[in-house]
C-alpha cells in the first residue's frame, strides 16, 4: 500500500509538471464568518494571497467540511486539475513542480534565509495560534467551541469539538507547547521574539526580499493579518503584533495590493 | 417413573396410550431460579386443553421447543406422569413436568457471522441472557470484519444491546453501537456510531418492525486517489430516522426455498432532527416453485428509490443505492455499476434488479436427492440477472423516468453452484458472462464467488 503511494506520488509529480494551470482551480476553506478558527484562517489566507501573488486564476469556495476533504486533514485544500493538495508547504512545493515560484530569482543565500524564516513561522506562529485556540480556557469556551461545532446539530457539535480539542492538546504537548508547559504570557513572549525577527528582516522595505513578494510574504501576511483582525477575549496577541509598526503597514500594503476590492 | 405408574404397568399387561382419555391437571416447571413463572405460563397453558395422551405428548414437545427458543435455558426435559399420588385427583389425571436448567447469569460466545453487505466477520459476545427473570438480555459484542485492512485481531465494531421479549414473538431492543465499513468502490471508509431502538411484532401473520435510529456518520477518504466528487462529501453528519420494515414470508426455507413467496418492504424517513433529510423506500421479493420435486424455478425482484428533501436537497454517498455483486447483479463487481467519476462509484437514487434461476440437484446426484444427506444443501443453478441504477427525477414525468430506468440496462447470465451453509448463509460459485454493460462498470467476466444471506 505505502509503496504504491510512493510510486503514485512520484508519478503525480511528473504529471503535475506536464499539465498546464487549469481554468477551474479552486481553493476550499471554511466560511469566514461563523466557523473558521484563527489558525485555519491564517493558513487559508496565506495560501490565497500566495496564489494571487503567483497570478494564478482560481476561485475560493467556502464549505463547512473543508477540513475533512483535505488529504492531510489540514486546511486549506487546493483542487488543481486532478490534484488535491492541502496545507501551505505542499501547495508551494506543488507550484514549484509546475515551474511557478516566487523566489526562483533570489540568490542562493537569500533562498536559504527564506526557508529559515518559513521554518520559524511554522514553528512559532502555528503552535502559538493553536495554543490560543485550544489551550487558552477563555478563548476555548467563548470562541472555539462555538465556532468549531457551528455547522453541526447537537450533540455532534459538542462531540466533534471535544475530539478536536483532545487531538490538538496532544499535538501541542508533543511539540512542547502543552497546557502545562506554557502559559499565554510565555506564548506572547515567543510571538514577540518572532515578530522582532520579522520586523528586523523587513526593515523599511516593501517586501521581505526587496520589491518583489515571496512565499514568506504570503505566509507572514496570512498569520499577522489574522492575528490583527480577529477579536479574541484576550487581545494580547493582537497588541503584540500592533506594537511593530512596520509589520502592520506591511499587512495593510498587501491587503490593498491583493485584496483591493475587499476593503 | 412414579410408583403408582409402575404398579399400573405391572397390573395390566398392555395399555394403548395413544387414544387414552386424559385430563391434564397440573403442569410443573421445575428448576426455575431467576426466571419468573409468569413469563413462561402463557407458553405452557395450552397443555390444559389436551384430551388424549398423544395430544399431550405432542404438545409437550412443542412447548419444550418454545421454551428452548427463549434462549434462557441450557436444557429442558419433559416428564409425563399420573396424578395418582395427589389427593382427590381424577382417575384420568396426569401431570406434565418440565425440568429446566437455566443458563448462567453471564455467558460468552465467539462465532463467525455473515451479512449481505459485508464480508464475514468474527464476533465475540458477552451476554446476560435473563437479566430480570423475564427473558431480558443484556449483551456486549465486539467484532471485526474480515475484509478490513486493519489488523485482524483488533475489533472495529462494538455494540451493547438490551432486549426485552413480549408475548407472541414481539420484542423490543435497545442498541448502542459502532460500526466500521470499508467502501473500496468509492475509496472511502465509514464509521457509524449511534443508537437504535427496534420494536419487532407480528401483525396479521406478517412480521413488522419499527425502528428509530440516531446515527453519527463519519466518512473519510481511504486513499489519496479518491475522486474529488467523493472527497467533497467526506466529513460528519447526523442522521435521525424512523424505519418501518414489513416481511411477508411464505417460503419453506430461508436460504434455498423450494416454494412460496417472500416480500420485504422497508421505508425510512430521515430528518427527525439531525442534518440528513430523505425518504427511502426499498422492496425485495422472490417467488419459488418446484417442478417434479427436484427442479426449482426462482424469480427475484428488488427495487428502491430515495427522495431527498429540505434546503440543500443533496444526498450523501452513504445513503445512495449501489448495485452489482456476486449475489445480486452477478457478473459485476460489488457495488461497481452505474454513476462513476475517476474510477469511483458514487451511487444513484433509484435502482431495480431482477433475477431468474433454475435450480437442480447436483449432476449424478439426482436419484439420491432429497434424502437428507448433506449434499442436499448443494444445488446447481443457471441464472439470468438484469438491473439498472439510475437517478430518478420526481419533477419530471413518469414516462421520462421510466425511459431512464430502461436506458442502459445491465444484463448477465451464467451458471454455478449454490451451497446452503448451516441455514444461515448462501455460498455461490458462479461462472458469469456479462452481456450488456457500460464501459465504466467493473465487470467480473468468469468465475465469481460470493457469500451472503439474501440474493436476487
Amino acid at each position: 500500500m505505502s509503496n504504491l503511494s510512493f510510486m503514485q506520488d512520484a508519478f503525480m509529480c511528473q504529471m503535475a509538471a506536464a499539465e498546464p494551470w487549469p481554468e477551474d482551480a479552486s481553493l476550499f476553506r471554511p466560511p469566514e464568518g461563523g466557523q473558521i478558527l484563527i489558525g485555519e484562517n491564517a493558513l487559508s489566507l496565506g495560501v490565497e494571497v500566495y496564489l494571487r501573488m503567483c497570478e494564478c486564476s482560481f476561485k475560493v469556495v467556502t464549505c463547512t467540511n473543508a477540513e475533512f476533504m483535505a488529504p492531510s486533514g489540514k486546511l486549506p485544500v487546493l483542487l488543481c486539475g486532478k490534484f488535491v493538495i492541502s496545507e501551505p508547504t505542499p501547495v508551494i512545493n506543488f507550484m514549484k513542480q509546475k515551474g511557478i515560484s516566487l523566489s526562483k530569482d533570489l540568490p542562493e543565500s537569500e533562498q536559504r534565509d527564506l526557508k529559515a524564516y518559513i521554518e520559524m513561522i511554522n514553528n512559532i506562529l502555528i503552535p502559538a495560534e493553536l495554543f490560543v485556540t485550544w489551550a487558552h480556557e477563555e478563548t476555548l469556551t467563548q470562541i472555539t467551541s462555538v465556532r468549531y461545532g457551528s455547522p453541526y446539530p447537537w450533540p455532534l457539535n459538542k462531540i466533534l469539538c471535544w475530539r478536536k480539542k483532545q487531538e490538538m492538546l496532544t499535538y501541542l504537548e508533543a511539540v512542547g507547547w502543552g497546557k502545562d508547559q506554557r502559559s499565554l504570557a510565555t506564548v506572547q513572549e515567543e510571538l514577540k521574539r518572532c515578530c522582532q525577527a520579522l520586523a528586523q528582516k523587513l526593515a523599511n522595505k516593501k517586501f521581505f526580499f526587496g520589491q518583489k513578494p515571496t512565499e514568506l510574504d504570503a505566509l507572514v501576511f496570512g498569520h499577522l493579518y489574522t492575528l490583527l483582525t480577529t477579536k479574541l477575549p484576550d487581545n494580547r496577541m493582537a497588541e503584540t503584533v500592533q506594537s511593530f509598526q512596520n509589520l502592520v503597514s506591511f499587512c495593510k500594503n498587501i491587503e490593498k495590493q491583493y485584496f483591493g476590492h475587499k476593503t | 417413573m412414579s410408583p403408582a405408574y409402575a404398579r399400573e404397568v405391572q397390573d395390566t399387561q398392555e395399555i394403548v396410550l395413544e387414544n387414552k382419555k386424559v385430563l391434564v391437571e397440573k403442569v410443573h416447571l421445575a428448576g426455575l431460579q431467576r426466571t419468573k413463572a409468569d413469563y413462561l405460563a402463557e407458553d405452557v397453558k395450552p397443555l390444559f386443553k389436551c384430551e388424549s395422551f398423544l395430544e399431550t405428548y405432542q404438545l409437550s414437545l412443542i412447548c419444550k421447543r418454545k421454551l428452548m427458543k427463549k434462549g434462557i435455558f441450557k436444557e429442558v426435559d419433559v416428564l409425563i406422569d399420573t396424578t395418582a399420588a395427589y389427593k382427590d385427583s381424577s382417575d384420568e389425571g396426569i401431570q406434565v413436568i418440565f425440568k429446566v436448567k437455566e443458563r448462567g447469569s453471564l455467558c460468552g460466545e465467539a462465532k463467525t457471522e455473515m451479512s449481505n453487505t459485508e464480508k464475514p466477520r468474527w464476533l465475540m459476545r458477552i451476554i446476560s441472557p435473563n437479566l430480570f427473570g423475564r427473558g431480558e438480555s443484556l449483551s456486549a459484542s465486539f467484532s471485526h470484519s474480515l475484509s478490513s485492512s486493519s489488523v485482524l485481531y483488533q475489533p472495529t465494531d462494538f455494540s451493547i444491546g438490551f432486549t426485552k421479549p413480549y408475548q407472541n414473538d414481539a420484542n423490543m431492543q435497545l442498541l448502542l453501537l459502532q460500526q466500521k465499513e470499508d467502501c473500496p468502490w468509492a475509496q472511502y471508509d465509514q464509521t457509524f456510531r449511534g443508537f437504535k431502538t427496534v420494536f419487532d411484532f407480528p401483525l396479521l401473520g406478517n412480521q413488522h418492525s419499527l425502528e428509530w435510529q440516531g446515527m453519527w456518520r463519519e466518512l473519510a477518504c481511504s486513499n489519496v486517489g479518491t475522486a474529488f466528487e467523493v472527497r467533497q462529501q467526506m466529513g460528519h453528519s447526523l442522521k435521525s430516522s424512523l424505519l418501518h420494515t414489513m416481511v411477508l414470508d411464505r417460503t419453506d426455507d430461508a436460504i434455498l426455498p423450494k416454494r412460496g413467496f417472500h416480500l420485504k418492504l422497508t421505508e425510512e424517513f430521515a430528518g427527525l432532527g439531525g442534518d440528513v433529510k430523505f425518504i427511502k423506500e426499498r422492496l425485495e421479493s422472490s417467488l419459488h416453485a418446484t417442478l417434479f420435486q427436484k427442479i426449482t424455478l426462482g424469480l427475484g425482484f428488488q427495487a428502491g428509490f430515495l427522495l431527498p428533501y429540505g434546503t440543500n436537497n443533496k444526498t450523501c454517498i452513504t445513503d445512495k443505492f449501489f448495485i452489482g455483486g456476486p449475489l445480486t447483479l452477478r457478473g459485476f463487481e460489488t457495488n461497481s455499476v452505474g454513476n462513476e467519476t475517476c474510477g469511483n462509484f458514487i451511487g444513484s437514487n433509484a435502482f431495480w434488479m431482477v433475477g431468474g434461476h433454475i435450480y437442480t440437484p447436483l449432476p449424478f446426484y439426482w436419484s439420491r436427492f432429497g434424502r437428507g444427506s448433506w449434499l442436499d444443501n448443494f444445488r446447481f443453478h443457471g441464472f439470468v440477472n438484469a438491473g439498472n441504477a439510475f437517478d430518478i427525477d420526481f419533477k419530471a414525468t413518469f414516462a421520462s423516468n421510466a425511459e431512464n430506468a430502461k436506458k442502459d440496462i445491465r444484463l448477465s447470465y451464467g451458471f454455478g453452484l449454490v451451497y446452503k451453509f448451516m441455514n444461515a448463509a448462501r455460498f455461490e460459485l458462479n461462472f458469469c458472462i456479462p452481456i450488456k454493460a457500460q464501459s465504466t462498470d467493473r465487470l467480473c467476466d468468469g468465475v465469481q464467488f460470493g457469500i451472503g444471506v439474501s440474493s436476487v
